[in-house]
């Protein structure tokens, strides 16, 4: 104990700095280190065999005339606009349904809507991928069976149908985590204000967007960030359901980058893919901005502080 | 007093009704969840040529043998056991770093504390595809691509933004008192970590974890792209080489065991764990 070696381990100091050691070194490695060359490999020229080459901003000329990125990215917007209000509706009623109407079997709802937010992507995607072949499938099995004569429609292989098929499994996926929160969210909205409109003559309705929306306001605007935040993120469903087909008809920015930088033709064009993630840094930070000042009418950004 | 009554038997029916209706449609979505899987699951244990047969054809007996194929034949043993060495070495190393990490930073007040905290956080908010090309390129300068120990060292990384979050708030909120009582009994910095501060947290340790295992039971694309012989695939990325691989081998029923058998985990996890699960989105992920 007396060694000097011990006392210098056993000090206040020595214990700070060896204990916050592994926590900085990893996050610093592995979660800053990529980001920070996120805005050094843009500008250069780099096939991840020879080391890489300067060339200013020539990825983000190619950027601008690159037409399937732009398409990428429209669809990206198509699934947000159509996908996140559906999640965001349905679980912000459904939750207030859970809450304020507690049926018998309310409680089995709550765990049982979150179970597909929990399953791995994977096998939600793979199920779906199999739900929709048009023979073997039970979503057209389903139709059938309910007089909607589908026949054998392979809903994965119509350029058309596909960009809507593919909104099945993200709500399905998706909205559930929603719930979780409002309910969380609800729960707290003090019950005196229910009583209060209860003796004024509220309909559930009227409580749902009256009361309970701007008592938790705050939650859904943290909510609407994220969902931005997330706008280009998921795309595995994509990825293993159609990988961005039939003729580009579900791709999506996240499997475009993947396509080019990992993508089967053997060019890995890591500067050109990290050029894309760039410019999808820059848009998603602009709209945050602009959500958050609509938002907030001219309050700070609290949550970036 | 005729009429009130009368009147709150009107009210009381139109409620009847409306009830009767939301409950229907909850009972309609709770059947979406449960239809595919339901037939998912009985699909598994049906032969190929019933398979054929169509979606609603139910097994006429169960083929459990479907699931020993997939656990032998397509390698889901293997992936198995790829799945629990990353998985249990990654929570392992996540929590050394983010324990003994926040940790320090909760309960000792030292200079630049508060700047350390807000480094740590502040990443949160720059996010994006950005970081797939870079941290690809990061791995493979650290010669760490394709070993299931170079994804258990970035696993253990990885969540270690949301982990101090968490941790932190809850570390913060503890007595200071039974650590001075420990430092006048003569403990060291070590043990009183050790002997109090671990299991002090050990709540708060469990909920990092259960999030810990489903992020990475549930992880794809950085196994995809980090890792390249099919006998380190963990399950997620195994799972989906087999879906591919099954357009030339058209043995449908035993990948939809695969599916079964990559579900049972998430299932099992989700009833043990369903409070912390459930609990922390409310409190950890959103207070702003």
């Amino acid at each position: 104990m007396n060694s000097k070696a011990d006392r210098f381990f056993n000090s206040k100091s020595s214990f700070i700095i060896i204990s916050l050691a592994p926590l900085l070194l990893f996050y610093t490695l592995f979660l800053v280190v990529p980001k920070i060359t996120s805005f050094y490999y843009p500008f250069t020229e780099y096939d991840g065999i020879s080391a890489p080459v300067r060339i200013g901003l020539r990825n983000f000329a190619t950027i601008a005339k690159d037409a399937d990125l732009w398409a990428a990215m429209k669809n990206n917007f198509f699934y947000w606009i159509i996908a996140t209000p559906i999640n965001f509706f349905a679980a912000l009623i459904v939750a207030f349904l859970l809450v304020k109407k507690p049926y018998r079997e309310s409680k089995f709802y709550r765990i049982l809507y979150y179970f597909p937010a929990i399953l791995p992507s994977v096998i939600t995607a793979l199920m779906w991928q199999f739900a929709f072949h048009g023979r073997y499938g039970i979503f057209n099995a389903l139709l059938n069976a309910l007089g909607m004569n589908v026949g054998e429609f392979y809903w994965l292989t119509n350029t058309t149908a596909v960009r809507w098929a593919m909104i099945i499994p993200m709500v399905w996926g998706g909205w559930a985590g929603n719930m979780l929160i409002f309910m969380g969210a609800i729960q707290s909205v003090p019950a005196s204000l229910y009583e209060s409109a209860e003796l004024d003559g509220a309909s559930d309705p009227q409580k749902l967007f009256l009361i309970t929306v701007p008592v938790i306001w705050e939650t859904m605007k943290t909510m609407i960030f994220f969902s931005i935040i997330g706008l280009f993120g998921a795309f595995e469903m994509i990825l293993i359901m159609t990988n961005g087909g039939p003729a580009g008809a579900t791709e999506v920015v996240g499997t475009y980058m993947y396509k080019i930088a990992f993508g089967a033709e053997g060019v890995a064009a890591f500067g050109y893919a990290a050029a894309i993630g760039l410019i999808l840094f820059v848009i998603l930070s602009v709209i945050s901005i602009i959500a958050f000042r609509f938002m907030d009418r001219g309050e700070a950004i609290e949550m970036a502080g | 007093m005729a009429e009130a009554a009368y009147k709150d038997s009107g009210v009381v029916k139109r409620l009847e009704v409306r009830d009767v209706v939301i409950r229907v449609l909850l009972a309609l979505w709770a059947l979406a969840i449960i239809l595919p899987l339901i037939w998912v699951v009985y699909t598994s244990l049906k032969t190929n040529q019933e398979f054929f047969m169509g979606a609603w054809q139910l097994p006429k007996s169960m083929q459990w043998n479907n699931y020993y194929r997939a656990w032998t034949q397509l390698g889901i043993g293997q992936s198995f056991v790829n799945t629990i060495i990353l998985i249990t070495g990654a929570m392992l190393l996540n929590t050394f770093i983010v324990g003994l990490g926040c940790y320090t930073l909760a309960r000792f007040d030292f200079k630049g504390r508060d700047i350390i905290y807000w480094y740590i956080i502040g990443s949160y908010f720059i996010t994006g595809l950005n970081t797939m090309v870079t941290g690809y390129i990061l791995m493979r300068k650290l010669g760490l691509l394709n070993s299931l120990f170079g994804l258990i060292i970035n696993y253990g990384a990885a969540p270690i933004v949301f982990n101090t979050l968490i941790l932190n708030a809850f570390m913060k909120g503890q007595p200071k008192e039974l650590e001075e009582a420990a430092y006048i009994d003569g403990a060291s910095y070590w043990q009183t970590f050790w002997y109090l501060g671990i299991p002090l947290a050990r709540p708060a340790l469990l909920t990092i974890n259960v999030f810990n295992f489903m992020g990475y039971y549930n992880n794809f694309i950085k196994p995809l792209l980090y890792i390249r012989d099919p006998e380190k695939y963990p399950l997620s990325v195994a799972i989906y080489s087999m879906a591919q691989a099954m357009t030339y081998r058209a043995d449908w029923v035993t990948l939809f065991a695969g599916f079964v058998i990559m579900m049972i985990p998430t299932i099992l996890i989700y009833s043990i764990f369903q409070n912390q699960i459930i609990q922390n989105l409310n409190i950890g992920a959103l207070k702003g």
